[in-house]
């Protein structure tokens, strides 16, 4: 980095709020965060919980219904096969992706304000890719021979088409969940350990030390640990990349105008990114309230992830202009057709400029520090973005099926009550399953958060000198593996400074300092 | 599971008295104590053992039973089902094998010979009949569907008397005691109302029944009778004669306001004769001229079409008339396009002579048919494109007949099939003038008219009777049944027959008619060959009948036509059969009722045709519904705006909103017979408003415009002056076509398969489409392609596996058309192959994409990557509700799909193995001969469009067709390589017309 670079006060890393606030020690640290596991159930989480549920029940009804009446129950028609069933499948794909960046690639990237948010991203991610899964089985005519799809020896000796990229979504999803849940499990191994150490309960002793794998905080155990995250780690990051890109095949192998296009690899990565961090923000900002996590994650890390947000909605935004531009160069009168007359300007103009104010006008307000750092206009944005990125998926899918090449067979799609109950229904598994997330596992990676403590370095911070702290990394983690998670030495370790406010005061004095260096 | 029969104590009783005998077991079983039979269902009395109520023991055993058998099937999922051999087999009968039998029907005031399929005794599929001349061996939609109407489960299944079920034997009781009275008063009261029946035995009957019964009448009503052609004749040459055309030899065609190529009588054989000299490659193009109120297949058809109300067609052949020297009386002022057209059409009829004709709509009064016949005969048309045939019969007929027969000197009426008081002219009260008299009516199904008679009886099937019919040209054919009556019911003649106390069998009358037919006697040896041959072939052609000369009356007409009254009122009303119900009696066929008109694409509905002005005029769009009024009476029905449609004129179809009707017709569409009047029926003056509401109107296609696509490419046959990139003309540049779109070479990243054995192609010249439909009904009978109904239909749903686009260019007052059938195009390098995850649907080594049920798991990705949308999903289970009656037609060669399936054309592929077992089996040979394989879309076309065949068989047809230079494939760009090609449509227009 120059050093003749300007510097813009506040924004500066010798000025920039504390990652943690609060200076929390690390017994204050678990306290705090197993607090969220350890304390009452409370009447707003039942009462939440309720609603959650009742949206699982309408998922159920509408997977019962339509498998009991068939996929007719939906809008689609036979020009129309693909409309809100795979708009949601890739909706939600693309939602889990954020957790995977946080948690793979910023790791590898050793972006210490990842470890505030990537247990909940992660977990995110896993719920996400969950919900996801529902549409790609169950759009299917005959579910109970969906196993087709997989290349299991039969009887029949028919494998699957592997020119078909539905089957490399089969194994791109597939692996995607697979290595997506380990990695999530491998990282919550400390932290379960801890919450068994902790539990007071013989059932919660015994079902966290199972979890827990018997986790004893030994060095051997950490060298284990590190090695398999840092694998996991390098095994994801490409997953992040090709998850959304095998999904995107999907239209850009076809026939069709407005999905045959060679751009749609990267522009759906760069989407995917996108509403996953937009999702993250609708999430964090809720629970580190509800919560009471504030001081861990902090306005930095919200105006971090808005950064993203602004990043990847521009590049999605230069990929509309990219399509548009190639649609009338190419020349291909078909192509032209979609982009103009069908979405631009044509039956679907409503859903098209949805999108557009959803996902390129709407987050350039990211550009203002006050934005950025206002929670009320984070949350507002994230939620825009999200109903943006689900538009574009709809624009995609249904404004190129349903108008292509012979005039005689374009139709109009009109979703059902069927259609609209199982995407909410979705929502509802995703967030039942959030919140016993929330209430079952440690929602911060402890063990992470630790590592990057004040407290886990005992060198006073440079100034002007952020690279020497990564210096430390190596005593960061020889710290956590001496002080975490291995049963009672959360006090006992070394470079240990006593709370001297409570984590309420500490994001209000920061939120104080942030507004003053910007001002 | 399959599920057994259930003997009920209904059908054993019934069995019990087919068998004659009445068996009882106990002294109050022969009494008839009903308790004791009540008793007897059960297996214990009262208080025995059993409780009073809910479930008994035999319940409760019978359910555990069944779940343990449940429990123990639940990995099995086939039905089991029960083979019962032949005891004694059949002669000529090979399961799995199936034979084809030689019948025939009347149609529209003509007959049509069929040819039908049978499985193992079931009638399955209709084709036409080769050495039929009305059939050619085609058919069209209407035709296709009789064989669904025999099965309709809503079928009359016993007489009823009063509403109320009865039996035969009460029936025949009833019938013997009214004989008797009718002989005692010689027949006096007794009036018998006919349809448009063209039964040889049944006029014979008739005959019969008149000479004993000489005080009886007989009527004639059918609501799309042939009454006005038949007067014509009679005002034009003093004898009702038939006029029968020969498009074939006809090289300058005008049509006033007839559909001959759809839906007029004789529609099969003019599409055949039509389609002769369509073909560019075949010589000289006829030239064919439309004049129409509304919009039909041979109006869009036509080199030059003319936009014109129905009551002004007849200033239209006055002016032709007048400038061929015809006296026409005084005409006067007339509108300029209108003259223009009648000049350039005049002067190509001159250059035609004796090459000319004049056809005159079913619907234009007998003023226009005799002046039709006048021009014919100036132009010396006559002996060459119109041939003169006697007519069928002379009964009084149409509405004044019905009043006739409403006056209440006749006590008895016998009604032989129709609905006439569904269809009746509103000013014959028919239903209150029938009040209190003896009304016996027989009828296939149970009607309006059955519900207002004091006896129904049901009417064997046209496939289940023996009968016979006569072709407007006179070639009699047998009707032959193809299945035992399924309800027992009885023919016209058999009744007819029980009215002279006399029960002979329709199989006697006929027999005895053909021996007057075929001239030798009853019974002997050489009538036996005779009959044999008849009911194998089908056809008895007509010994040419003396018609004496014929002498055009010119001056009659010139008066006749000077005092024509053209309907007055706001605007003009006309009234045509619906494309779906005919005249009503197919309300309740699914296949007709889901096959789209050929202009609107409308199904299940009925509407207002409107032209777009009109429509802009009353501020409605298609939907809306509005009020039509004639003559005090008024009917609201959904409008629907009909590009090329004349200016305030309305048209209507008859046939639909029935309400005594089954299952299927029941709730569809809106009655419009409250509006035809006598002396109006065809053409009627009245007012069109808006009304309130609107429908639905479930349509198949919604897009009308090409976009300047180039899916269909058309051509003049000869340089006519066009408008600035106009294609050249087919003498120009005859394969134009073939280069329209230019792509770079086609690079295929796999190698494709070679082809060595056959190679199946398909070739469909548009110059011969008219967009009638009846490849879409022939494609479902043949695959058991399910109907999905007005919900379906308007959810864009329907599973037909070839459709007609049709797509409109200019004005939308005036516009031109084109259609295309549209089916799948079995590319080579298929995109929907490259998708499925399954590999459920593959390509054959002959080059065909097949879809296999039974792996596709119904991802739908193959439909989505179809560039020609030609792949239809079962979005639901459309076969489980299939009516046991209605399974029977089911196709045995072809799987009936489940749920969750893709389906879509398959080039008929049960027929191509059909062909290749019968060449090995018969010559050894492994590869089948051209011709040998005929998909059901090209059998029953009546224009012999559609060629298919082995690409590989150097002679054979559809080489020669895809290799014209005027074939061209669509999409081609795309690299997907289909295996359908399309001839460009070559039009024959007249230059002088073009410049105007």
């Amino acid at each position: 980095m120059s050093t003749t670079a300007p510097i813009v006060p506040g924004d500066t890393p010798g000025t920039r709020a504390d990652l943690i606030l609060g200076k929390p020690t690390f017994q204050t640290l678990t306290d705090d965060v197993a607090n969220v596991n350890e304390r009452k159930t409370k009447t707003r989480w039942i009462l939440t919980f309720a609603v959650a549920v009742s949206l699982l029940m309408v998922l159920g009804g509408s997977l019962a219904k339509l498998v009991w009446s068939g996929v007719g129950v939906w809008g689609l028609d036979n020009t129309v096969f693909w409309a809100w069933d795979i708009t949601g499948f890739v909706f939600w794909i693309g939602i889990g992706h954020a957790g995977t960046l946080i948690s793979a690639i910023l790791y590898l990237f050793r972006q210490k304000w990842r470890t505030s948010i990537n247990r909940a991203a992660e977990a995110m991610t896993i719920f996400a890719v969950m919900a996801a899964g529902i549409y790609p089985a169950f759009h299917v005519g005959r579910v109970w021979f969906l196993y087709w799809v997989f290349p299991v020896p039969n009887q029949m000796s028919i494998w699957p088409n592997f020119k078909s990229p539905l089957l490399w979504d089969v194994f791109a999803v597939s692996t995607y969940a697979t290595v997506s849940i380990l990695f999530w499990y491998v990282g919550l191994v400390p932290d379960l350990a801890t919450l068994r150490d902790r539990a007071k309960t013989k059932l919660a002793h015994t079902a966290y030390g199972i979890f827990a794998l018997g986790w004893r905080g030994s060095h051997k155990n950490w060298v284990h640990y590190e090695k398999a995250y840092q694998i996991f780690a390098g095994l994801s990051t490409p997953l992040v990349l090709s998850v959304h890109t095998v999904v995107s095949f999907d239209f850009a192998t076809s026939v069709i105008p407005g999905w045959h296009a060679t751009i749609f690899p990267p522009y759906f990565v760069a989407g995917a990114i996108f509403s996953g961090f937009a999702m993250v923000i609708t999430l964090m900002v809720i629970a580190r309230k509800v919560l009471e996590l504030e001081h861990i994650i902090t306005m930095r890390h919200l105006e971090n992830m808005a950064k993203i947000i602004l990043v990847t909605g521009s590049i999605v935004g230069y990929a509309y202009g990219m399509e548009f531009f190639i649609a009338w160069y190419g020349a291909n009168e078909y192509e032209r057709y979609v982009f103009f007359n069908n979405r631009a300007f044509g039956p679907y103009s409503w859903a098209y400029w949805t999108m557009i104010s959803c996902n390129v006008i709407f987050p350039q307000l990211f550009w203002f520090k006050k934005v950025r750092t206002s929670i009320p206009a984070l949350f507002i944005l994230s939620i825009i973005v999200n109903i943006g990125m689900w538009f574009e998926r709809f624009v995609i899918i249904v404004t190129s099926l349903h108008a292509d090449y012979i005039p005689s067979s374009w139709t109009y799609f009109r979703p059902t009550i069927w259609d609209i109950s199982l995407f909410m229904g979705t929502f509802g598994l995703f967030t039942t399953m959030f919140l016993l997330f929330c209430r079952a596992l440690p929602v911060i990676a402890l063990a992470e958060v630790k590592a990057i403590l004040p407290a886990a370095d005992p060198h006073p911070p440079h100034a002007h000198d952020d690279g020497h702290h990564d210096d430390h990394a190596h005593e960061g983690h020889s710290a956590k593996s001496e002080s975490s998670a291995s049963g009672t030495s959360d006090a006992a370790s070394p470079g240990d400074v006593t709370r001297d406010e409570t984590p309420k005061a500490a994001v209000k004095k920061a939120s104080k300092k942030e507004k003053k260096s910007h001002g | 599971m399959k599920r057994l029969p259930i003997v009920s104590k209904e059908t054993s009783e019934t069995f019990a008295k087919d068998l004659g005998h009445d068996y009882w077991r106990t002294p109050e079983d022969r009494r008839g104590d009903l308790t004791f039979r009540a008793q007897q269902a059960r297996e214990f009395v009262d208080g025995e053992h059993e409780p009073p109520n809910g479930m008994d023991r035999r319940t409760f055993m019978t359910f555990m039973g069944a779940s343990m058998a449940l429990a123990g099937l639940a990995g099995c999922r086939r039905p089991e089902e029960k083979i019962l051999p032949y005891a004694r087999m059949p002669e000529d009968l090979i399961p799995g094998r199936p034979t084809h039998y030689a019948t025939s029907i009347a149609w529209a005031g003509s007959s049509i010979g069929l040819l039908v399929e049978s499985h193992e005794g079931r009638p399955t599929k209709i084709e036409g009949n080769p050495s039929h001349p009305e059939s050619l061996g085609a058919t069209k939609a209407f035709h296709q569907a009789v064989v669904l109407d025999l099965y309709d489960p809503d079928r009359s299944t016993a007489p009823r008397q009063g509403g109320k079920d009865t039996t035969w034997a009460e029936a025949d009781a009833a019938l013997t005691t009214l004989a008797t009275a009718l002989r005692g008063k010689s027949g006096a009261g007794l009036a018998i109302l006919v349809e448009d029946h063209r039964s040889l035995t049944t006029k014979r009957s008739l005959a019969a029944l008149l000479r004993d019964l000489p005080q009886a009448k007989v009527f004639r009503w059918d609501p799309l009778g042939q009454d006005n052609a038949r007067e014509g004749a009679r005002l034009a040459l003093g004898q009702p004669v038939e006029a029968v055309f020969d498009l074939e030899k006809a090289d300058v065609v005008l049509s006033l306001d007839a559909d001959f190529l759809g839906l007029e009588a004789g529609s099969v054989r003019h599409s055949k004769g039509w389609s002769r000299r369509r073909r560019v490659e075949a010589g000289p193009m006829s030239r064919v001229y439309v004049a129409e109120s509304s919009p039909s297949e041979t109006g869009f058809a036509a080199d030059h079409r003319l936009r014109l109300q129905s009551r002004q067609i007849v200033l239209l052949g006055r002016a032709v008339a007048s400038a061929l020297g015809v006296d026409a009386g005084k005409a006067g002022a007339a509108d300029p396009k209108l003259t223009a057209f009648a000049a350039a059409v005049a002067k190509d009829l001159q250059k035609a002579g004796a090459k000319g004709l004049v056809i005159a709509g079913r619907n234009q009064p007998k003023e226009v048919h005799a002046l039709a016949l006048a021009i014919n005969d100036k132009l010396g048309a006559i002996g060459t494109t119109v041939r003169m045939a006697p007519a069928f019969d002379d009964v009084p007929s149409g509405a004044e007949a019905l009043s006739e027969l409403a006056k209440p000197a006749y006590d008895t009426v016998v009604i032989l099939g129709g609905n006439p008081i569904f269809d009746a002219p509103a000013d014959v009260d028919l239903a209150k003038s029938l009040k209190g008299k003896t009304t016996i009516h027989l009828s296939t199904h149970v009607n309006e008219t059955s519900a207002a008679c004091s006896w129904h009886l049901p009417r064997a099937h046209a496939l289940e009777s023996w009968s016979d019919t006569v072709a407007q040209d006179g070639t009699a054919a047998v009707v032959q049944p193809l299945i035992a009556p399924m309800y027992g019911g009885r023919t016209d003649a058999e009744l007819v027959d029980r009215l002279l106390a006399s029960n002979r069998t329709a199989y006697e009358l006929v027999r005895a008619t053909w021996a007057e037919i075929t001239g030798a006697a009853a019974n002997s040896a050489a009538f036996e060959a005779a009959w044999r041959r008849a009911v194998h072939d089908g056809v008895q052609p007509a010994a040419p009948a003396s018609m004496g000369t014929l002498t055009v009356r010119t001056s009659e007409i010139a008066a006749a036509v000077e005092s024509l009254k053209l309907a007055d009122g706001a605007v003009e009303v006309t009234f045509g059969p619906d494309a779906h119900a005919w005249d009503g009696r197919f309300a309740n066929s699914a296949w007709l009722q889901e096959l789209p008109d050929a202009i609107h694409k409308l199904c299940w509905a009925n509407a207002a045709c409107v032209a777009p002005a009109t429509a802009k005029k009353l501020g409605v769009a298609s939907g809306d519904h509005v009020t039509v009024a004639v003559g005090g009476a008024s009917v609201t029905l959904p409008a629907i705006i009909t590009f090329g449609q004349a200016d305030d004129s309305v048209r209507l179809t008859i046939g639909q909103g029935r309400k005594v009707v089954g299952r299927v017709g029941t709730g569809v569409g809106f009655d419009t017979t409250p509006l035809r009047r006598t002396g109006a029926l065809d053409i009627a003056g009245g007012t069109l408003a808006k009304a309130t509401g609107s429908s639905k109107l479930p349509i198949t296609q919604g897009h009308f415009s090409l976009e300047g696509r180039p899916l269909v490419r058309e051509q003049t046959a000869v340089d006519v002056p066009g408008p600035p990139g106009a294609p050249p003309s087919y003498k120009k540049d005859p394969s134009w076509a073939k280069h329209v779109v230019h792509h770079p070479p086609e690079i295929n990243l796999f190698q494709g398969p070679e082809y060595h054995g056959h190679k199946w192609a398909m070739a469909i010249d548009l110059s011969l489409c008219t967009g009638c439909g009846t490849c879409v009904t022939a494609c479902q009978a043949e695959n058991n392609t399910p109907v999905t109904g007005p919900e379906g239909v308007l959810r864009n749903r329907e599973m037909h596996w070839i459709r007609v686009d049709r797509y409109y260019e200019g004005s939308e007052e005036d516009p031109r058309s084109v259609t295309q059938p549209m089916t799948c195009q079995h590319c080579e390098n298929a995109p929907c192959e490259q998708v499925c995850p399954v590999n459920a649907t593959t390509h054959s080594p002959e080059g065909i994409n097949e879809m296999t049920y039974n792996r596709c798991i119904g991802t739908k990705y193959c439909g989505n990557n179809c560039p020609y949308k030609v792949r239809r999903f079962n979005y639901f289970h459309y076969n489980a509700d299939i009516p046991a009656t209605t399974r029977m037609q089911l196709n045995p060669d072809v799987t009936v799909r489940s749920r969750g399936v893709m389906e879509k054309c398959s080039f008929c592929v049960q027929r191509i193995n059909q062909a290749k077992i019968e060449a090995k089996v018969k010559d050894g040979s492994t590869r089948v001969k051209d011709g040998a394989v005929v998909t059901a879309c090209q059998q029953a076309c009546p224009t012999e469009a559609i060629t298919f065949g082995d690409l590989n068989d150097g002679a054979g047809r559809v080489g020669v067709e895809v290799n014209r230079p005027r074939s061209y494939k669509i999409l081609q760009e795309l690299n997907v390589r289909p295996r359908l090609s399309y001839l460009a449509r070559i039009s024959n227009p007249n230059p002088e017309l073009v410049k105007a």
